[in-house]
């Protein structure tokens, strides 16, 4: 047995679930304050007490500032993209239900097909269902959000945000989206069969100027992927803070799948590079053996552990 | 177990130099590194100081799992510039073990997923974590964020580099955080991750549309913008 992650949108149980998680992790304090981690005040707040959301947040605006070569951090705009966002959300699904109370096959996280409401006319795509379950378009001037269950009302603020000089700083505000202003339509269904069709995972320089690259199309610098789906969404969602709208966690889920799909294809689609590397090393976390960056545990699993996680969860839907 | 220090690549102190000590975009070509105390420290051109860096734990005894497309794609060949051995690169049942400098944790690495499953308790340990990892990640925001980007490509036996340098302001500052070049000639601005557009113009209207707490809005962004108006490399993270 092993959880199963679902589609939002077909699965209430598993929606309602995933909204009271985020609310628990948002209301559970993680123990220490935002300023103990170096973290300044803002023109909102001066200092915060840190939920163990805010920890997911930081952790993913921290992996940005571990800069390797050709444009790559510890997460992004390379190789292990995928396999970092996996051990990521991994996290995030057991913390979510060590708070729940759940036992490890009783919730999966779902996620959002984004490309099936990317199929529709843009002007309606900014309707499509999911935003009736984690809230809308935002509203006012700044796109603050004020409907569906992650709003201040709830308990719901944002902490942590970025600067425009890419620093962290402590906020107290709503969650911001700006859906469609920014690009007004989400990758279709076209789009992804051109990604899927790609039989490399990676390929030189490893980066988001790799061509023919699985993971540079999915990723969506060589194509319409993951980094249109937060254009789309736009608000929080665009800076290295974006797992402050939950919707982030849909979003890389469906990602996640897409890759978990890609790999079942075909035994040959394997992660490249493969090998050891060293801090220093432009590859460094990004070839085979590498550790991923984790501030949560000592342990890191390398980046080829991600390769198969069968025994903790599965989609409900993998179209091979 | 043995703890094994990782080479470190030095890091340039050359203040002559224009180097991104952060190696995202222009490298060292000057040799001037006189950048490492110790095994332990690398100089912080940033901070004017040391700074502890981090080491990783090795278990050469533990072999990688051998079965599945994980251990296949970890056992297979090692490309250019490959370190170690592959497969000797884990620690199961290293709990515990800290650098020897006592400030930042060792980086332990597993092949084996469970071990770092394990060691995530939810609580108390993985909050000590987050501490331990706080000096790290505050030390790397302090890199350079020199907004030079090198371009280079191989054309009929002729190297080609295109050095760009951008100069950013709004409202008269200058903003601080990297603007870079792709290969492809698109710009793109680490505060905005998910953005690459043909125009620096652009790039600075979706900065300020961005940040609405630095930029304040007389009205909201009044577009939508084309998918089209923007780079389809445009991205986020």
């Amino acid at each position: 047995m092993a959880a199963i992650r679902r589609n939002i949108v077909e699965s209430p149980t598993d929606a309602q679930r995933f909204v009271d998680g985020v609310l628990a992790l948002k209301a559970t304090n993680a123990g220490v304050r935002a300023s103990q981690l170096g973290i300044g005040a803002g023109p909102r707040a001066n200092d915060v007490d840190l939920s163990w959301w805010d920890l997911f947040v930081v952790w993913h605006a921290w992996s940005m500032r571990q800069m390797t070569g050709g444009g790559r951090n510890a997460a992004h705009s390379g190789p292990v993209f995928l396999p970092w966002h996996r051990w990521f959300m991994l996290i995030l699904e057991i913390q979510m239900r060590n708070l729940m109370g759940l036992g490890p096959d009783d919730f999966g996280l779902p996620y959002w097909d984004w490309s099936s409401d990317g199929d529709l006319a843009p002007a309606l795509q900014t309707q499509a269902p999911v935003f009736t379950i984690v809230g809308g378009d935002g509203f006012g001037n700044d796109g603050d959000l004020a409907t569906g269950p992650f709003v201040p009302n709830n308990g719901f603020v944002v902490n942590i945000e970025e600067d425009q000089n890419n620093n962290l700083r402590v906020t107290n505000r709503p969650i911001r989206r700006d859906l469609g202003v920014f690009t007004d339509r989400l990758p279709d269904s076209g789009d992804i069969a051109s990604t899927m069709a790609l039989g490399v995972y990676d390929t030189a320089p490893f980066s988001a100027d790799s061509r023919g690259s699985f993971r540079n199309s999915l990723e969506g610098w060589s194509g319409d992927g993951h980094n249109q789906v937060h254009v789309f969404v736009g608000g929080d969602m665009l800076a290295g803070t974006s797992p402050n709208d939950p919707i982030f966690f849909l979003n890389h889920c469906n990602v996640d799948r897409l890759w978990a799909q890609w790999q079942a294809a075909s035994p040959a689609n394997i992660y490249v590079p493969t090998g050891t590397s060293v801090a220093g090393d432009e590859l460094f976390r990004h070839r085979s053996n590498d550790p991923l960056y984790s501030i949560l545990t000592q342990v890191q699993p390398a980046v080829s552990a991600m390769g198969d996680v069968d025994r903790f969860y599965a989609y409900d839907s993998l179209i091979v | 177990m043995v703890d094994q220090i990782e080479p470190v690549a030095p890091l340039c102190v050359n203040p002559a130099c224009e180097c991104d000590p952060c190696h995202c975009s222009r490298p060292c070509t000057c040799g001037v590194v006189p950048v490492r105390r110790s095994a332990h420290e690398v100089w912080d051109p940033d901070r004017n100081e040391y700074r502890y860096i981090e080491i990783q734990t090795f278990t050469p005894e533990v072999p990688l799992p051998a079965t599945g497309s994980a251990a296949s794609a970890a056992t297979g060949p090692t490309e250019h510039g490959g370190h170690g051995e592959p497969g000797s690169h884990g620690a199961h049942g290293a709990h515990g073990s800290h650098g020897a400098h006592g400030m930042a944790p060792a980086e332990i690495a597993s092949p084996r997923l469970d071990d770092a499953l394990a060691d995530f308790d939810g609580g108390a340990a993985a909050l000590a974590q987050v501490r331990h990892r706080a000096d790290q990640a505050n030390a790397m925001v302090g890199h350079a964020h020199d907004s030079t980007s090198v371009r280079a490509a191989e054309h009929n036996g002729h190297t080609i580099e295109i050095i760009t340098t951008y100069e950013l302001r709004i409202n008269g500052e200058a903003l601080t955080g990297h603007l870079g070049v792709n290969a492809d000639g698109t710009v793109h601005y680490h505060g905005v991750p998910n953005y690459a557009t043909e125009s620096a113009i652009d790039l600075a209207k979706q900065i300020v549309d961005s940040f609405p707490d630095d930029y304040a809005r007389t009205r909201r962004p009044s577009r939508p913008r084309r998918a089209s108006d923007v780079d389809p490399s445009q991205g986020a993270h």
